[in-house]
This record gives C-alpha cells, sequence and structure tokens, in this order.
C-alpha cells in the first residue's frame, strides 16, 4: 500500500491513504472552524455556481456539476452538501465526505432550509455570497427570518491558501499533466494548422491522462501579438511565436504552466525575448520565501524590465499581474501583484511575468510554485526555455 | 471550459440577424417603459450577451446594457487590453471596463435622464450585484424582467439551426468514434474532445463513467452559440434497450402532436422493465438552458413548435449506478427532427474539421 508522509511541528506521521483523507478532511474542517468561532459565526455555506466550485471542493472533495450547488458545515455537526443535479448525489456518496447530499432545485431550497433552522443557526458565513442568485437569496432570507447572512468568501480564500501535504501530493500529480500538456502544444506546432487545432489536440491528451478540465490561452503570431485570447481559426505560419497559459485541472487542482515556442527555430529577437522572460520570472522565483509579500515577488520580477528600459511594459495597459494563486480555484490569493499578503510556507502560485515588448510582442513565461521553508519549489518539471515545433516527437 | 474556437463568422449569421435580435428586445423594452435593459452572463451561462452580439463570455462575468434605442455596451471588470479581440469577434462596438459593476453602470446612464433600469432574468442575477447597481443610481427607478432574452433564444432561426445541425453532425461522429468497443472512459473523454474541438465545438462539457457494466458517457457541446446535448449508455445489461423504447414513445407521442405530459407518461410506461427500486425519469430541456442542463429555470408544460430540447431518459439503480440516453430534437410542424440521434438523416453541413 502507498502510504504518506505528513509532516507537523514536531513529528513525521506515516498513514495510509484511507486515514489520509480522513486526516485531510478533519484537517480543513478544523481550520474553517477555528475561523468560525473567530467570526462568532454558527455555520459556514459554500455556494457554487458552475464556474466558482472551490470552495464546495474544499468540503466534498468530490466533482460536481450541478448549476448549482452548496455545502454547508456546521460549527459543531456533520457537513452535508446539496445539489441541483440528481446524478451529484451519487459520487457525493461515494466520496463520504459529507453525512448526506440532497437534491434541491432554483425553486426549492427547502433542504437546505431545513438543515439550517435545525442547528439553530443565528450568524451564518456564506462562501460567494457576492455570487448567490437572486431566487435563492430570497429563499434564505424568507426561510431563516433573523438568521444574519454574512459573506464568507474571504474565510475560505484563506483557509484555502496553505496546501496541505495531502494537497502538494495531489498539485504534483496533477503537475505531471501539465508537463505532458506541453509536450501535446509542441507536438501539435507546424504551419498550416489552426489555433483551435492545437486546443484540440492538447484538451483530447490531457482528458486521457485524466483531467477534468482545462483553462488556456492561446496567441500566434509576430510581434503584432498583443494578449492572449480563446483558439481562433487563424493558421500558423514558420516563424510565429506561439505562446500558451495552460492550466489542466487533475483531481480539483489547477496547475498552470507558461510557455511560448516557435514555428521552425526561433528568430534572435525570439531568442532574446525568451532570455529576458526567464530572468524575469528567476528574479521573481529568487525571492520567495516565507515572510515576503507577494508585492515583493512581483517588484522583483518588474526590477528586471525596469533594468533593460522596458518598465512601461509592466503596467496595467500591457499586462495583468505578475503572478496569481491556484489550487481548486485557477486564480485565487495571492495575487501576486500590488498585494501586501505575506507569503506563508504552503502557499502555491504561479510567478508568470507575461506582457507585451516591442521586442518579440506578447511573450508567456512561467511556473507554479510552491512556498518552501527556505525559498520555492517549482511543481512542473517542463524546461525552463523557449521551444520550438523543431522539437517534436519524431520529427 | 470555454477553450474551442471562438469566431464571428457574416457568412453564418448575418448582420440583419445581429440587428433583428437586438430589436426585439428593444421593442419588449418599450413595451413595458423601460430605458436600459442589463443582462448578466457569467463563463458557465453566456449565451443571452452571445445570443445578441455573439461575444464569448470566456472568463469571470460580464454585463450587457442595452438601451430602449440603440446599440448595445458591454460592461466588464476585465481589462481594456482584451477589448480587441472582443471587438474583433462580437458586433460590440463600445465595450468599458471598471472595478465594478455598480460604478459602470453609473457611468453608462451619467448622461441620460433618470428613467427605468430593468434586470433580465432578475432571478438569477447575483443579489448583491443587482444591489450594488441599484446604489449606484439613486435617481433611477429599477425593476425585474423575466428571462426575455432566453425566450426569444428556444426559439433558434433558420441559420442557428442550420449551425446546430452542423453540430451535430460533428457531435454524431464524436460520440460514433468514443463509444467503440475497448475504451476505457478517459479514452472516450479524450475522443469526445479531439473530435468536437476539431471541429469547431467552442465548449464540451464530457462526463464518462463506468460501473457494473455500464458504460455512459454524456456530453453538453456548444457549436458558436447553440448547444447539443446528448449521452449514451451501453452495456450487457438486456433492459438496457428500455431506454430506446422510452426515448422513442416519447418522440412518437411528440409526432403525433401530443403534449408532454403525454410524451413522458408514454416513455414512462417503456420503462417498466427497469430493475425495481431504480429511480426512473423522462424530462425534456430547453436548447437555451443546455448550458446549465435545466436546472436553473422551471419546468415548462410542453416544447414549442420550433423549439430545439433534448429529451433525457434516465435511470438510477438501487446501488447508484446511472444509465442515460439523450438526445437533441428539432419540433417542427411536421414532427420530430433528431438532430444528435444515431438514425439522423441529415449528414450536411459540417463546416470546421469536417474531414477530421
Amino acid at each position: 500500500m502507498n502510504s504518506l508522509s505528513t509532516e507537523s511541528a514536531t513529528r513525521v506521521v506515516t498513514i495510509d491513504p484511507g486515514d489520509a483523507d480522513r486526516v485531510e478532511r478533519s484537517l480543513r474542517q478544523a481550520k474553517l472552524r477555528t475561523a468560525m468561532a473567530e467570526r462568532a459565526l454558527d455555520a459556514l455555506v459554500a455556494y457554487a455556481p458552475a464556474w466558482r466550485r472551490e470552495n464546495v471542493r474544499y468540503l466534498t472533495d468530490t466533482s460536481l456539476g450541478g448549476a448549482a450547488t452548496l455545502a454547508v458545515l456546521p460549527l459543531d455537526a456533520e457537513a452535508t452538501a446539496f445539489s441541483t443535479r440528481r446524478a451529484d448525489l451519487i459520487p457525493l456518496r461515494e466520496r463520504d465526505w459529507v453525512v448526506s447530499g440532497q437534491l434541491i432545485s432554483i425553486a426549492n431550497l427547502d433542504p437546505v432550509i431545513s438543515e439550517i433552522r435545525a442547528l439553530g443557526a443565528r450568524r451564518i458565513g456564506i462562501g460567494h455570497l457576492e455570487l448567490l442568485p437572486t431566487v435563492l437569496y430570497r429563499a434564505l432570507l424568507s426561510g431563516l427570518p433573523g438568521v444574519e447572512l454574512v459573506s464568507a468568501t474571504k474565510l475560505f480564500d484563506e483557509a484555502r491558501m496553505v496546501k496541505s501535504p495531502w494537497e502538494l501530493a495531489r498539485m504534483r500529480k496533477a503537475a505531471a499533466v501539465s508537463d505532458a500538456a506541453w509536450k501535446s502544444f509542441v507536438n501539435a506546432l507546424e504551419p498550416g494548422v489552426t489555433e483551435y487545432d492545437i486546443v484540440a489536440e492538447v484538451e483530447s491528451e490531457i482528458k486521457r491522462l485524466g483531467a477534468e478540465d482545462n483553462f488556456m490561452l492561446i496567441a500566434s503570431g509576430k510581434d503584432e501579438v498583443l494578449g492572449m485570447t480563446p483558439p481562433s481559426r487563424r493558421i500558423l505560419e514558420q516563424g510565429d511565436l506561439v505562446r500558451t497559459e495552460l492550466t489542466p485541472q487533475t483531481d480539483g487542482y489547477w496547475l498552470q504552466i507558461c510557455r511560448s515556442a516557435t514555428v521552425g527555430p526561433p528568430s534572435a529577437a525570439q531568442q532574446k525575448s525568451a532570455d529576458l522572460f526567464r530572468e524575469a520570472a528567476d528574479a521573481g522565483m529568487a525571492v520567495v520565501r516565507p515572510g515576503v509579500t507577494a508585492h515583493e515577488v512581483a517588484v522583483a520580477e518588474n526590477d528586471v524590465f525596469r533594468k533593460y528600459g522596458l518598465g512601461d511594459y509592466c503596467t496595467e495597459q500591457w499586462t495583468r499581474v505578475r503572478g496569481h494563486g491556484l489550487g481548486l480555484h485557477l486564480d485565487e490569493w495571492p495575487v501576486i501583484e500590488g498585494n501586501h499578503t505575506v507569503l506563508p510556507e504552503g502557499a502555491t502560485f504561479i510567478i508568470h511575468p507575461n506582457t507585451f515588448t516591442p521586442i518579440a510582442g506578447y511573450h508567456v513565461f512561467g511556473d507554479q510554485v510552491v512556498v518552501t521553508a527556505t525559498g520555492c519549489e517549482v511543481l512542473v518539471s517542463t524546461e525552463r526555455r523557449l521551444f520550438s515545433s523543431d522539437e517534436r516527437s519524431g520529427k | 471550459m470555454k477553450r474551442g474556437l471562438v469566431v464571428l463568422d457574416p457568412a453564418e449569421i448575418d448582420d440583419t440577424e445581429w440587428t433583428d435580435r437586438v430589436d426585439a428586445l428593444q421593442t419588449q423594452l418599450g413595451s413595458v417603459g423601460v430605458d436600459v435593459a442589463l443582462i448578466y452572463n457569467d463563463v458557465s451561462r453566456g449565451d443571452d450577451i452571445g445570443y445578441l452580439t455573439n461575444l464569448v463570455i470566456y472568463w469571470n462575468e460580464g454585463v450587457l446594457a442595452v438601451p430602449a434605442k440603440g446599440r448595445p455596451t458591454l460592461l466588464t471588470k476585465l481589462s481594456r487590453r482584451v477589448f480587441s479581440w472582443m471587438q474583433k469577434t462580437s458586433v460590440l462596438e463600445d465595450l468599458r471596463s471598471g472595478r465594478s459593476f455598480g460604478d459602470l453602470v453609473a457611468g453608462y446612464v451619467a448622461d441620460s435622464p433618470a428613467g427605468t433600469i430593468g434586470f433580465v432574468d432578475a432571478d438569477l442575477w447575483p443579489a448583491a450585484v443587482r444591489e450594488e447597481i441599484i446604489s449606484a443610481v439613486p435617481g433611477w427607478t429599477t425593476r425585474d424582467l423575466g428571462p426575455l432574452v432566453r425566450n426569444a433564444r428556444s426559439l433558434p432561426s433558420e441559420a442557428e439551426v442550420d449551425l446546430l445541425r452542423a453540430g451535430a453532425t460533428v457531435l454524431r461522429r464524436a460520440l460514433d468514434d468514443a463509444t467503440g468497443p475497448g475504451l476505457s472512459a478517459v479514452q472516450r473523454l479524450s475522443t469526445i474532445d479531439l473530435v468536437t474541438r476539431h471541429g469547431g465545438f467552442a465548449d464540451a462539457l464530457v462526463r464518462a463513467s463506468d460501473a457494473d457494466g455500464h458504460s455512459t458517457i454524456e456530453v453538453a457541446g456548444e457549436y458558436r452559440h447553440g448547444w447539443l446535448l446528448a449521452g449514451r449508455t451501453f452495456g450487457e445489461a438486456g433492459w438496457l434497450t428500455a431506454l430506446n423504447s422510452a426515448q422513442k414513445a416519447a418522440l412518437d407521442t411528440l409526432r403525433s402532436g401530443v403534449s408532454w405530459p403525454g410524451a413522458e407518461a408514454a416513455a414512462l410506461r417503456a420503462l417498466d422493465e427497469v430493475p425495481e427500486g431504480s429511480v426512473r425519469s423522462v424530462r425534456w430541456i430547453s436548447q437555451a438552458d443546455f448550458a446549465t442542463g435545466g436546472e436553473l429555470v422551471g419546468p415548462s408544460p410542453t416544447p414549442a413548435t420550433g423549439e430545439v430540447f433534448g429529451i433525457v431518459v434516465e435511470v438510477i439503480s438501487p446501488t447508484d449506478v446511472r444509465s442515460v440516453l439523450t438526445d437533441t430534437v428539432l419540433l417542427t410542424e411536421r414532427g420530430v427532427e433528431e438532430l444528435t440521434g444515431p438514425d439522423s438523416e441529415y449528414v450536411d453541413g459540417a463546416r470546421d474539421g469536417d474531414e477530421r
């Protein structure tokens, strides 16, 4: 049987996978309950529209497909979950992280309301309260008179920011899928193929490897490219630089890799651009350690551009942020730009100085890292360099 | 996730149709005294904004402001840097970026005399965003509107039906390839993604499972802004043919002009032979609601003539094994056209990647 070692402050414990799951569930619930107690909350409700499932996933460890799902964690009782999709109740039962899974509908939130009423809760924190549809919000208000509903979105964000060894084990598995995704990306590059054909090859490969989903942006062309987009019908040409942000989701965890590749051999300008972005990413990585702020990482990246007189291209006009957290959501805390959050050990984020420069147009390069006691660990194993379609397997 | 082809192609939907769609909404706004309609979409359900502008909400959220007269404006928290792509792939000209929807709406109406703002499909708006906007425009009256755009989308135009047929051709081929013998669940998933995305699908939500000798694959695929739904279970259990019988009973009943309750009853009778204690259901979902599996709307009485919808036959055994048969059909005055069914006669019209 495989085992997992998890390090606590004072000892190393070896436990079997079944126990590891239970330990992880207990750890999450304990973390959330501590935060609930600090905020005088009687219960937490995680609400998940289809595009923000991270908090419900955190409580259920289940891949759900319902258009609206919720999970309830009381301060001192078992967690429960709810979905608008009957099929979701099966994996909820199988995974067994919640004591019950119940069907709800947009017109009938009674199972959730009954659950909360039974708890006698007076003050409830709701994760993604800001996204709760009016029809559900009104149902909660009318079904729970006298109960105070407050946002717990930040509470969930903070709880999820530091990844446990159990989570990091999953993220390392996800990283292997991201490595394979990049390989299939390079293999798909040749003059005459469209951007969306490349995406098809990548999506197919990562699904074959067990990925649940993928967030992917692409941009092909020369130095006129200003930013990343969904794929188009554009046909690749010799000499193109093809950029991608690739983010497969495996076992719930999003794992991003940013790379660029040339169609045919790189030009001197494309190589120069690649060297610049590698230097900037390296500079960001070099400062990462517990106690440093997220913004200091961004400053280190941007200083490299400033050193070469390219500081203007680190502004909002040309780029977004110099990195961001990833975990059960693909753009989570901590944001690496203008954010003075002190980085804790176990936080995971991508360092990507992606931006436009006049050297070779928009360029992307970056790796997801986890903060360690002394620095950071890069999660993917793909080489950190400019690639070329000439390296395609079998060519 | 929406990682497939995004394209604005005037050969598929011409300028007149784009204008007509907005005009039709504006006519409704005029009849209820609304000066500006606001439409909220997010990446998981972006079809109303897509229907009016061809814009794909590929990330986060967006609000479309449609004045009673004039052209729509997109209000977004995304950066201006993506505007050129958005303009290239949509009929939008005016896009505005800001940190909050409240500020964006306040700025949008700042130069207009106070009037009435209507929230389209108000029940599905995030309550917090709706409240933020109401607070940001204190001089304006606000009112909740129903699913005006969703209703319009439920009856596709001739051009939209052509696109759905083209997408269905691709999807049928994907299902043929994915349901071949010897494939594991992940290989079936992989095959569906390969074929549909090479075939020009913008999105493909695919689920596959293997349990108790049952293999199931389900797809909700988006081709341009139209959705197709299909699901298959295959295995050795003899009663699985009852799924086909149930679907046939429903379609035959609809062909004869009987409304949905009659079709549902006929289909359920055909499921009598499924294992005792199973949960059986037969339901229909409008194509306008495929993105959300029909889960964010109340039940509708019966499909309308001209409507594209999915028929979902589902059996969950007492041991939690799910079996499904799902197909997308078009209800016409002459009967039912099966779009994704294996016996569909329509084989022409696939566009992107048809030869792959």
